[in-house]
């Protein structure tokens, strides 16, 4: 699976939505996720790549897209092969 | 010192999960304990006490969304679920922005979000699990309850969580009725809740030796007072009650159920769970001091009677010092036979049994009574409820540690 498409998963679950509901433009604000659901959102993100994610990966994070983004930077640094090229556009 | 009144009552607990329901359930004498269904088979299987009194039929989803159960224990789930009630029942749709300043909470607990504790715990010992969900810590907190509640009708009074083992309900609504008395609210939600059938918790107790053994009776499992009582059957539940400024509920109409008159907290400070019979005998006399009432006025008592060897003999000892000669003319009933011992719950379960009683002029029985015990030798209403008018009545609660709390409360 595409790690966009892991991360809507994520956000979906957390946010209790629909995956169709979430798109890579949704905003936090938008899902109407505060800091304990995004807290909740690292851990399900780390339960799924099964790596450590500082807190700080969310700063300044608006939309899923960052989320991405973010991850995906984490995920190459961390040597995590896994990732689908282009993913982190 | 201002009066208190209670307006409006909730309950969720295994005989009903409504105050009609529970109370007409109470009135039959049968106990509603059966082989426990929210432990896991194979977990069950690993305990000697596989009964409880279980809340049947309970289905989260038909009272809270997902993203609420998120941030939910059963043990707020259950306080919200009766709260709910206890406002509608007061025909209280919602307080104004004044009120709200106006308006507390006091919901107490003995095990707080134990089913969550151990779920991560499992994961976290058993399966190495190498992190835990952000949402633990909101949902095991022994406030859980009390802020939850807070937050969804915005009160802005006191809010808080007696944490005093199974005498924590009963503090709760005395410390609620001292804050109206003394000017601090108008209204407080006040009660108990506890979700404690957990396979933990009952091992827990399982070590104590206090549990009733009978597996293939759990009907009849628990019976206070009874000679060949085997003690404890352990419940789940919640109840939560409104208090009211008198003059102020006088003032809006509403109906008033029954005035809490008095109430006293005292402590034994003599051994962590052997009761003694000063403590009690004592706390019994502080509340009716408190509430100007001699103990000629109580119409029955609402006993803590958990059915251990030790509580039933020393409750007893202590109704008669309390009572004196007339100790045997008074009616004494334990409605735990039926609800089980609700732990941080049962303080304010049973007092919306004795409030119920009060109002409709019926006692419900003490279940499963086979035998007098020579030792407890009183009036326990045994197995049939019985029609009698009650002008006031004391509800107790006695806890490990030895602390005590008894509430009077009497017709208006």
């Amino acid at each position: 699976m595409e790690l966009e498409e892991r991360v809507i998963q994520a956000v979906a679950k957390v946010a209790k939505r629909k995956a169709g509901e979430v798109r890579l433009e949704s905003t936090f604000d938008e899902l109407e996720m505060d800091s304990l659901d995004k807290a909740t959102l690292l851990f399900e993100l780390e339960e799924m790549f099964d790596l450590s994610i500082p807190e700080s990966a969310l700063q300044g994070v608006q939309t899923v897209r960052d989320i991405v983004e973010r991850l995906g930077e984490h995920l190459a640094a961390s040597g995590q092969g896994a990732v689908p090229s282009g993913s982190a556009s | 010192m201002r009066r208190v009144v209670i307006t409006g009552m909730g309950v969720v607990a295994a005989p009903g999960s409504t105050v009609e329901d529970f109370f007409r359930q109470l009135l039959t004498g049968r106990a509603c304990v059966r082989r426990i269904q929210t432990i896991p088979p194979e977990l069950l299987e690993r305990l000697k006490c596989r009964i409880g009194a279980e809340v049947g039929g309970y289905r989260p989803g038909d009272h809270f969304s997902e993203k609420e159960l998120d941030q939910l224990d059963r043990f707020s789930q259950f306080a919200l679920v009766a709260a709910r009630q206890a406002l509608a029942d007061a025909g209280v749709t919602e307080f104004s922005a004044e009120q709200q300043e106006r308006v507390g909470v006091c919901v107490g607990s003995a095990y707080g979000g134990m089913r969550t504790v151990e779920t991560a715990y499992d994961s976290l010992f058993a399966k190495n699990a190498s992190r835990l969900p952000p949402l633990m810590i909101p949902r095991l907190m022994y406030n859980a309850a009390a802020c939850q509640l807070s937050m969804r009708i915005q009160a802005r009074g006191p809010c808080l969580t007696p944490t005093t083992a199974c005498s924590s309900g009963a503090h709760a609504i005395g410390e609620a009725y001292r804050l109206i008395q003394h000017g601090q609210a108008d209204w407080m939600l006040a009660g108990g809740a506890d979700a404690p059938l957990t396979y933990g918790v009952i091992r827990a107790w399982e070590g104590m030796r206090v549990l009733a053994p009978e597996n293939s009776d759990p009907v009849r499992a628990c019976r206070p007072f009874s000679r060949d009582r085997q003690g404890i059957v352990i419940g789940e539940g919640a109840a939560v009650l409104l208090l009211e400024e008198y003059e102020g509920a006088r003032r809006r109409g509403a109906r008033i159920h029954a005035e809490l008159a008095g109430y006293a907290a005292n402590s034994d400070a003599s051994h962590i769970t052997q009761p003694n019979v000063v403590g009690p005998t004592r706390a019994m006399q502080l509340a009716l001091e408190d509430a100007r009432m001699s103990p000629e006025a109580i119409d029955y008592v609402s006993a803590h009677g958990t059915g251990t060897r030790a509580n039933d003999v020393v409750e007893t000892r202590a109704l008669k010092q309390v009572f004196g000669a007339r100790a045997r003319q008074v009616p004494v009933s334990s409605t735990k036979s039926m609800h089980g011992h609700v732990m941080g719950a049962s303080g304010a379960i049973e007092l919306v049994a004795t409030v119920e009683a009060l109002r409709r002029g019926v006692i419900p029985p003490t279940a499963n009574y086979t035998e007098p015990d020579p030792e407890c030798d009183l009036d326990y209403v045994p197995n049939q409820a019985r029609e009698k008018k009650i002008r006031a009545a004391l509800s107790n609660a006695f806890a490990f540690g030895g602390m005590n709390a008894v509430l009077v409360v009497k017709q208006i």
